[in-house]
This record gives structure tokens, C-alpha cells and sequence, in this order.
């Protein structure tokens, strides 16, 4: 019995391990090698250093490609999360077509990116439109996380019981005041959820931002060109923090939403005590 | 049937008139007029599916009537949105906002009539103190129980001092005993604050236990409105007295001259026999508690009607004895007996059973009233 218990336990922890290291020993490899003071993205070991982050932070081309890649990804996600906030507000009511319109909202996660980036360049190449960030790239980020603010964002609007803000309207509450003060606090973590998720999303967009950039950088296809052309430890030093930031981001905001939860609790105890 | 709207005065706080609604093609709402008087407890009491709730929607301003008129204290509020009506809804589901104290809760309404802070403090404390709950203030609605939720959402409702006050089934999500007690708790309530109240339930005790009157739904229709009393005792049709108490029905007859004619031949005398035409199906009714045992030995009076009927199980229920049975005609038959009694009756024995010709309830059949 104990003996059986032990073996399952050895296998669950060889399991665990081999997974694990499936998906982290890549990235440690990257973050030991960023601190390599050799030319190349190779061993052997020469030497500890911090010389490649420092380049990498002098790097104005990493950087102005950093603070397009921020700026994207805020437009992102401030703008998928509203057309996901108003999409599960409409799909609360019974409203014609509701199966197709949530069909047409929800294929584009099915469609491999370079197809609708490619359909999407061929439309602006026909059209005679410029691509650029702010135009082609945005709509092809937000065709991509749409569906993902709508999905992280209707589960909370939908569990959220109607009678409540019938309440509020009970109450003398205009329709917009009872969502203001009723319906947005409830739901609001769903709304940071669905910002984090899409923003981060939109930061490490590669394909399709690839065919829809024009002649501006963000900081994967930066990341991606000078891999081609001129690796070095410094591109392993800019990628170790470009990760960094995504987890800080998204570190941030669950930190954020617990702490919400917490000062609904110690008020509470407050109360008792 | 069309219920008699009882002629408004000034008093009305509340008047349906002619009110209809449909849901695309289907009625849901069927002719309904009530007037509400001042200060009056009504109780909306019809099945799953007899558009009470819906009753209520349309008072509230949640739904709007098809045809038809809805006043509040003599102003027709048809076309006012909720936030416009002097209304306030008690819901079922309670609908206690989360993010907010009980204090705010009870607070919203005035917060958006903007109300000046000093009096809505003193307002909502008064509000909370009615409901004994002025020490749950600064709580979180989820930290209370049931029955204290409702209590808040009462409070939240009427700290608005609305014309009439709407609950929705407030007490169905609670258990047995704590629903007994917030029976007596809203009983207290309306009677210290004297606001109208309409209230909506499926459950007959409690219509019975806390209604001036009780307006009786069923399918869309109203099918009676008056006190418990009345319409306990004199049911306007079938459906009320058998929404109402328990009844014994019996299928016979209906012969001007000799009464009602059982399938045996017996003969039961009626009273009310209005509305009935000779010789038509007739259902007979006659509640279990005005069924007493007679003894041989004392002659038939001519109010009375008597017939002999086989026991079959007698069911001790504490201060009442249940007694099944069958009458001579073969319908089964119940009737209850206080305990004190001598019970002249012993299962697998024939007995004689006797009631007031007043106890009898009489309905025409018709094919979608036929007897069971």
C-alpha cells in the first residue's frame, strides 16, 4: 500500500518535473545566456556580465519599438475590451441573430492569423491604403483579441443577475446611472481581465503585426530583424525584458483585483469586530 | 369571469383598468381591473404561470400593458419608465447590490433624488431600525442571513416612502420556519408604516395569513377578489375553491325540483343554485371541516343534508382526526373531526355524514371545468 503510494508519487514528480522543464529550460537557457560575456548566443560560458541589458536599454531602436508595442497594446486592449463590454451587454437581451452574430464574432479565432493578415494585407494593397501602426496593425490586433475580451468579459455579465440593476432603476436610477453605479463595479474585474489578457496579446503579436506593420517596428518584428541580421546577447537581454514587462503587467493586474477583494473583506471584519 | 373593480375614491392608491398584455400573440394578462384602497395589504395569488409576476412588472413599469390604464393615486403612470413611478419593488431574488453596506443599499433611492446627507442618514437609520437591523449598517449584504437580506431589501424599498410598495414572492427563497416568522415581521411592518402593499404569492396560507384582501390569478384572469373569508367561503368558481383550502367535489345532477341527483339516486338539497340551469352536470363541493358524523338517533334536519358513506381509514393528526372515506355514489369523501369528539366512526363501517345545505359550493360543468 505504502509501497504503491510511493511509486505513484515518484511518477507524479518525474511527470511533473519532465513538463516543467518542457516548458521553462528554453527560457532559462535565454536568460543564462543574456548574461554570457561572449559575442554570440552560444556557449561556452566566458563570463558574467550586465553588459548586453545595458546596451540593450541604449538601444533607442529596441526602445522606440518598446513604446510602439506599449501604445498598441493599450489601444488594444482599451478598445477590444469595449467592443467585448458592449457585446455581452447586448447579448443579455434576446436580440435577432444572436447565434450568427456570436458565429461571425468568434471564427476569427478558428482562422489561422497569416490567413486573415494576409486577407487583410491584400485588402489594403488593393484598396491603395497605407499600412502603418495605427491603421492596419491596430484592426488586425483587434480583429485578433475581440473575441478574447468577449469571452473573458460575458461570463461576468452574464452570471450578473438582471433583477439587480432593475433594482437600481426601481430605486430612481436612470438607465446609464444604474450601469455606472450598479452593473460597472461588478463587472469591472472581468473589464481589467479582459485588458491584461488582450493587451498582452497585442505585445507579443508576431505574424500578423509582421504583414501589417508597413515600415514601423514593434517589438517582435524589431526582436525578429535583428535576429536575422545581427544576433547577439543583447537581442536574448531585450527578449528576457520584454518578458518581464508582460509579467509584471499581468502580475500587477491580478495584484490589483485581489487587493479589491481584500478591502471588500476587511471591512467586513471591521464591521464584526 | 370578470372580476367587479371595486369603485374607486379617493383613497385608490392603485387602479388597474382594463388591462391587457400579450407576448406577441399570447395573452398573458386578460382583463384585469383592481383598485387598490389606501393603506390596503393585497395579495396576487394564482399559480406558476397565472401572470402575477407579470402584474407586478406592469405596476412597476417593468413591462407596459398592451391596452389598458395603470394609475397611482389617481395619476396615470402607463408611460412611465420605473425610475419615474412612486413604486418600489421587494424582489424575489432580493437584488441587494453586493459592492455596497446595507447603509447604502438602503441609501440608493434617496442618494439619486438627491436628498441632502443629514436627513438621509436620519431616514435610512429609521428605515433600518423598522426592520430591526441598525446594527448590520456598515455590512456587507452577503455577510447576512436570508431572512435578514429581506428584511434590507424591504427597507431599502420603503425608505423611499413610495405610494404602494411591490413585493415578488419575497419570502419563497426562505425555509418554513423562518418564512412563518417573516410573515408576523411584515404583518408589523405594514401595519406600522401603513404604505399599500400588493403583494404576490402562489402560496394560499400565506395570502390568507397577511391580506386584507386577495385577489385570486389563474391563467391571465382574475377570478375573484375579496377577503379570505369570502372567498374561502364563497368561491366565485372551481378553480378558487380549489386553489383555496380543500374541498370534497362530487359530480351529479342538477334537477330544480328535487335538487341534486347523485349517481345513486341520493338526493343532496342546495341553496345556491344561481347561475345553474335545470338539468344540467353540476359540481358539488363541501369543505372537509363542515362534514360532522351523525348519530342515528338525531332526525334530519331540513337544512341538512345527509348521506351514508363505508370509512375506510381515519388518520390521527393531533387536535383533528382525519376520516377517509366512500360515499354511497362511490366518490372518495374526507372530513375532519376534532379529537374531543366521540368518534362515531370506525374504519370498515358505514357512518352517516351530515352537513349544512349553506356548506354546499355548486358549479356548473363545463368541458374545460369538468370534474375530476
Amino acid at each position: 500500500m505504502t509501497a504503491q503510494q510511493n511509486l505513484t508519487r515518484i511518477v507524479f514528480t518525474i511527470v511533473a518535473a519532465v513538463v516543467l522543464s518542457f516548458l521553462y529550460v528554453p527560457v532559462l537557457t535565454l536568460i543564462i545566456l543574456s548574461f554570457n560575456d561572449s559575442v554570440g548566443i552560444s556557449l561556452p560560458w566566458v563570463g558574467f556580465t550586465l553588459r548586453w541589458y545595458g546596451e540593450a536599454l541604449a538601444n533607442f531602436g529596441a526602445f522606440n519599438a518598446f513604446v510602439n508595442s506599449v501604445k498598441l497594446g493599450i489601444c488594444v486592449g482599451i478598445i477590444s475590451t469595449l467592443i467585448g463590454l458592449l457585446t455581452a451587454l447586448a447579448f443579455r437581451r434576446a436580440i435577432a441573430g444572436k447565434s450568427l452574430v456570436l458565429a461571425s464574432l468568434l471564427i476569427p479565432l478558428l482562422i489561422p492569423g497569416i490567413v486573415l493578415a494576409v486577407a487583410q494585407a491584400v485588402l489594403w494593397n488593393v484598396a491603395g491604403w497605407t499600412m502603418n501602426l495605427w491603421t492596419s496593425t491596430l484592426i488586425g490586433h483587434l480583429i485578433y483579441t475581440s473575441p478574447f475580451a468577449f469571452l473573458t468579459i460575458f461570463p461576468r455579465v452574464h452570471r450578473f443577475d438582471p433583477n439587480i440593476e432593475a433594482a437600481a432603476m426601481d430605486l430612481g436610477a436612470l438607465p446609464l446611472v444604474a450601469f455606472w453605479t450598479i452593473v460597472l463595479p461588478q463587472i469591472a474585474p472581468g473589464l481589467v481581465a479582459s485588458f491584461l489578457f488582450c493587451f498582452t496579446l497585442s505585445f507579443d503579436e508576431f505574424v500578423r503585426t509582421l504583414f501589417l506593420i508597413g515600415s514601423q517596428n514593434t517589438l517582435p518584428i524589431y526582436l525578429w530583424s535583428i535576429i536575422l541580421n545581427n544576433p547577439s546577447p543583447q537581442t536574448s537581454a531585450i527578449a528576457i525584458l520584454s518578458m518581464t514587462f508582460s509579467l509584471v503587467m499581468v502580475a500587477t493586474g491580478s495584484m490589483l483585483l485581489r487587493q479589491r477583494r481584500l478591502i471588500g473583506h476587511s471591512s467586513i471584519t471591521e464591521a464584526e469586530s | 369571469m370578470t372580476a367587479v373593480p371595486t369603485k374607486p375614491t379617493e383613497q385608490t392608491d392603485l387602479e388597474l383598468i382594463g388591462v391587457h398584455k400579450r407576448f406577441g400573440t399570447k395573452p398573458v394578462l386578460t382583463d384585469i381591473n383592481v383598485a387598490v384602497r389606501q393603506g390596503e395589504f393585497l395579495a396576487i395569488l394564482g399559480p406558476s404561470g397565472s401572470g402575477k409576476s407579470t402584474l407586478l412588472k406592469i405596476v412597476a413599469g417593468f413591462e407596459r400593458q398592451s391596452t389598458g390604464i395603470v394609475t397611482l393615486r389617481g395619476a396615470d403612470v402607463s408611460d412611465l419608465p420605473p425610475y419615474r413611478r412612486n413604486v418600489n419593488t421587494v424582489f424575489q431574488s432580493y437584488a441587494l447590490f453586493p459592492h455596497m453596506s446595507v447603509f447604502e443599499n438602503v441609501a440608493y433611492g434617496l442618494r439619486r433624488k438627491g436628498v441632502k446627507s443629514t436627513v438621509l442618514r436620519t431616514r435610512v437609520d429609521e428605515a433600518l431600525e423598522l426592520v430591526n437591523l441598525s446594527r448590520f449598517a456598515e455590512r456587507a449584504p452577503e455577510t447576512l442571513s436570508g431572512g435578514e437580506q429581506q428584511r434590507v431589501a424591504i427597507a431599502r424599498a420603503l425608505v423611499n416612502r413610495p405610494a404602494v410598495l411591490l413585493l415578488d414572492e419575497p419570502l419563497s427563497a426562505l425555509d418554513l420556519k423562518i418564512r412563518r416568522r417573516m410573515q408576523q415581521e411584515l404583518k408589523r411592518i405594514h401595519e406600522d408604516v401603513g404604505t399599500t402593499f400588493l403583494y404576490v404569492t402562489h402560496d394560499q396560507e400565506e395570502a390568507l395569513v397577511l391580506a386584507d384582501r386577495i385577489a385570486v390569478m389563474r391563467s391571465g384572469h382574475c377570478e375573484q377578489i375579496g377577503t379570505g373569508a369570502e372567498i374561502y367561503h364563497h368561491p366565485a368558481t372551481r378553480f378558487v375553491a380549489d386553489f383555496i383550502g380543500e374541498t370534497n367535489w362530487f359530480s351529479g345532477v342538477f334537477d330544480n325540483g328535487a335538487g341534486i341527483i347523485m349517481r345513486d339516486g341520493t338526493r343532496l338539497r342546495t341553496r345556491a343554485t344561481q347561475g345553474v340551469a335545470n338539468n344540467t352536470r353540476v359540481a358539488v363541493g363541501v369543505r372537509p371541516e363542515r362534514i360532522r358524523i351523525a348519530t342515528d338517533r338525531e332526525s334530519c334536519r331540513p337544512d341538512e343534508n345527509r348521506i351514508s358513506a363505508m370509512i375506510n381509514k381515519i388518520v390521527f393528526q393531533g387536535s383533528s382526526l382525519r376520516i377517509e372515506g366512500r360515499t354511497s355514489w362511490g366518490d372518495p369523501i374526507e372530513l375532519m373531526q376534532q379529537t374531543d369528539r366521540d368518534a362515531a366512526a370506525e374504519p370498515g363501517k358505514s357512518a352517516t355524514l351530515a352537513w349544512d345545505v349553506s356548506a354546499m359550493l355548486l358549479f356548473q360543468v363545463t368541458d374545460e371545468r369538468s370534474a375530476s
